[in-house]
Order: structure tokens, then C-alpha cells, then sequence
């Protein structure tokens, strides 16, 4: 038995051309069916409102509107109830500077290029099987930045109820590079 | 009254959508078929290449103008091309943006010297896509190679920079 997605439904931003395309057949392939393609942050913002994508998956480097300034838009849109929806930023750099300017924004993955058809996979496995808590605060919204690995140095007893929830799990804030 | 922070947990509803088991392995495998048909079709990369060395040309136009340019600006370009080159079957043209694209990344403004490091790479390209060379290995990719990461170094030792790339 795998997963059944064909009724997931994929928002893809990418500007370019092939690119989106090869990323196109790479999700069918996956078994996604249904996806919404947009070639720069502003007109994907607009594909985002009006379909309500189960992910996002967005390169950073678009214009008009960087995948950042849509990651942004998706969390800070208050009058979305899918403020809460996946993203994974693809990017061909995985600098510590990235990784931490998209953790910010309210990324949940980062897929970098060049990348395989696994590492793909393990980026929307990650966000199905183990989807991070969400932080809403005066000045973030999105999923909790915090490391688990941070927290796997206290040696004493679980005592809260959400130590039992990701007990032992290793933080998936992963690049691969 | 200064907002309260919260922790809360969302629906899963993807994962209600698609249910249990993980990728199947013959999906993996059609998907990884298409990304390999890609990096076996360099032609597809030369299209993307064009258009970026236009933008190349572009900003190296600006600058000489002394119109404004933003570090954004050079690594844009360089990021697509290093990662579109591994990614299309170009690995002539990642292996010539590393080292510059690791001098890019740390830039807070752009000076005269980056300038012509990133001319340098936009003739390096050039010549390359030109000659439709992709292979990493070959020879003329190896001396541009060499003579940008020469480069580099000369701009890291009088900028007071570390290269924080590691080449095996």
C-alpha cells in the first residue's frame, strides 16, 4: 500500500520554463494529479487565494515576487484560514543565511538543486508524516523553528504532553545538499 | 496590550487526504526517470543559460553606467546558473560559478572588483556554452576554473574574506 494523492493538489512557482515542467512530470510521476503552475510569486499568490493548494512548492529566486516575498504573503494573509498550508522552497543554495531567512519567512522544507526524484519525495513525506507545530506570534507566524535536537539534551523525564507527541524523533529541519 | 505568542497544532489534513504506506518505489523511480532524461539534455539548460547571460550582460551594462546594482542582482544569475547547470547536465558551468557564487553570497554592496570577478564568469559561460562543452573535466573547464578560483583568492586575501566553499 502507498499513498493515494490524487486528490492532493500541488501550487507550483517557478519561472522557469523547463524547470517547472520537469518538476510537473516529477510530481505526476509521484502520483500527484492536480497541479497549479505560476511563473513568479505575485501570480502564484493570486493561483494560492483562489485554489486553496493542499502544498506549495516555490524556487526562490522568481520575479516579480521572490518565492521569500510568497512565503511571506501565505503566512502574514490573515484572511486566509490556510495560512498554515506546507511550503518547500527549492533553491540551488543551501547557505546557513538561506536556510535561516526561510525558516523565518515560514518554510517548512527547503529542496535544494540539483535534486533526486528521492529527496523529493522525503521533503512531502516529511511534511505528511511528521508536520511541525505552528507559532503565532506578534512579529512570526508559521511553523515552529525551535530544533527538537535542542531539546534532546535534557536527560530527565517527559513530562509534558507534547514532549510525547515527537519523543525521540530527530529534528527534520534537514538540507540536503 | 502587546499580542501573546500561542503553539498550536493543525490539522493534518494531508495526510487524511493521502493515507498510509510512503511513496510507492515505482513512483520514485518514474520521477527520478524524468529528472535523469533532463540532465541528459543539455539543450535544455543552453535555453535557460541565454536568457541569464542576457541578464548578465545587462547588469554588467548598468554598473558600467553607474546605475545601481544590488548583490541580489549577480547572485540571482550565478545561483541559476550553478544549480540549473548540475541539475541539466552542465556540470562545466556549476563547477565555474562555486567559487564565485561563495563571494556573492557574503556581499553587502557591490565595488569594481566583484564586478569584474563577475565578468569574468559571464565570459567563462560564454565561451563554454558556445563550445557546448559540459563536461567538469575538461580541460578549457578546468583552466577557467583554476583562473576564476585564482581570481577569488586574490579578492578574499585584499577583502579580508574566507572561503567557506570546501572543493574535493
Amino acid at each position: 500500500m502507498s499513498y493515494d494523492l490524487r486528490n492532493v493538489s500541488v501550487l507550483l512557482a517557478e519561472d522557469i520554463h523547463v524547470m517547472q515542467e520537469l518538476m510537473g512530470y516529477a510530481l505526476n510521476s509521484l502520483g500527484v494529479s492536480t497541479i497549479y503552475k505560476a511563473s513568479d510569486g505575485h501570480s502564484a499568490f493570486e493561483l494560492f487565494k483562489l485554489y486553496n493548494p493542499d502544498v506549495v512548492m516555490c524556487d526562490w529566486q522568481m520575479s516579480p515576487g521572490t518565492g521569500l516575498d510568497l512565503v511571506e504573503k501565505i503566512r502574514q494573509d490573515k484572511s486566509s484560514f490556510t495560512r498554515t498550508v506546507p511550503i518547500i522552497m527549492i533553491t540551488g543554495y543551501a547557505s546557513e543565511e538561506y536556510v535561516k531567512k526561510a525558516r523565518d519567512a515560514g518554510v517548512n522544507e527547503f529542496l535544494v538543486k540539483p535534486f533526486t526524484a528521492e529527496s523529493l519525495a522525503g521533503r512531502l513525506a516529511s511534511i505528511i508524516e511528521r508536520p511541525k507545530s505552528f507559532v503565532e506570534s506578534a512579529h512570526y507566524f508559521g511553523p515552529d523553528r525551535r530544533r527538537k535536537s535542542a531539546r534532546s539534551a535534557y536527560q530527565g523525564p517527559l513530562r509534558r504532553s507534547e514532549d510525547m507527541d515527537g519523543a525521540g524523533e530527530e529534528d527534520h529541519w534537514s538540507v540536503d545538499i | 496590550m502587546k499580542k501573546k505568542s500561542r503553539v498550536f497544532q493543525v490539522v493534518n489534513q494531508l495526510k487524511q487526504k493521502v493515507g498510509i504506506g510512503g511513496f510507492s518505489a515505482a513512483g520514485i523511480a518514474r520521477a527520478q526517470q524524468r529528472l535523469d532524461a533532463c540532465s541528459g539534455s543539455p539543450k535544455l539548460f543552453e535555453q535557460i543559460a541565454e536568457t541569464t547571460l542576457v541578464d548578465m550582460a545587462r547588469i554588467l551594462r548598468a554598473y558600467e553606467s553607474g546605475k545601481a546594482v544590488k548583490p541580489e542582482d549577480l547572485r540571482v544569475c550565478v545561483l541559476d546558473l550553478k544549480a540549473n547547470g548540475q541539475m541539466f547536465g552542465y556540470k562545466s558551468i556549476t563547477a565555474i560559478c562555486v567559487d564565485v557564487l561563495d563571494i556573492i553570497q557574503g556581499l553587502d554592496g557591490v565595488n569594481d572588483d566583484v564586478m569584474a570577478l563577475f565578468n569574468s564568469l559571464y565570459m567563462s559561460v560564454k565561451a563554454v556554452l558556445d563550445n557546448k562543452i559540459t563536461n567538469a573535466e575538461n580541460k578549457v573547464v578546468v583552466h577557467f576554473d583554476m583562473e576564476i578560483g585564482r581570481a577569488c583568492a586574490r579578492y578574499r586575501q585584499k577583502h579580508g574574506l574566507k572561503s567557506r566553499i570546501f572543493k574535493k
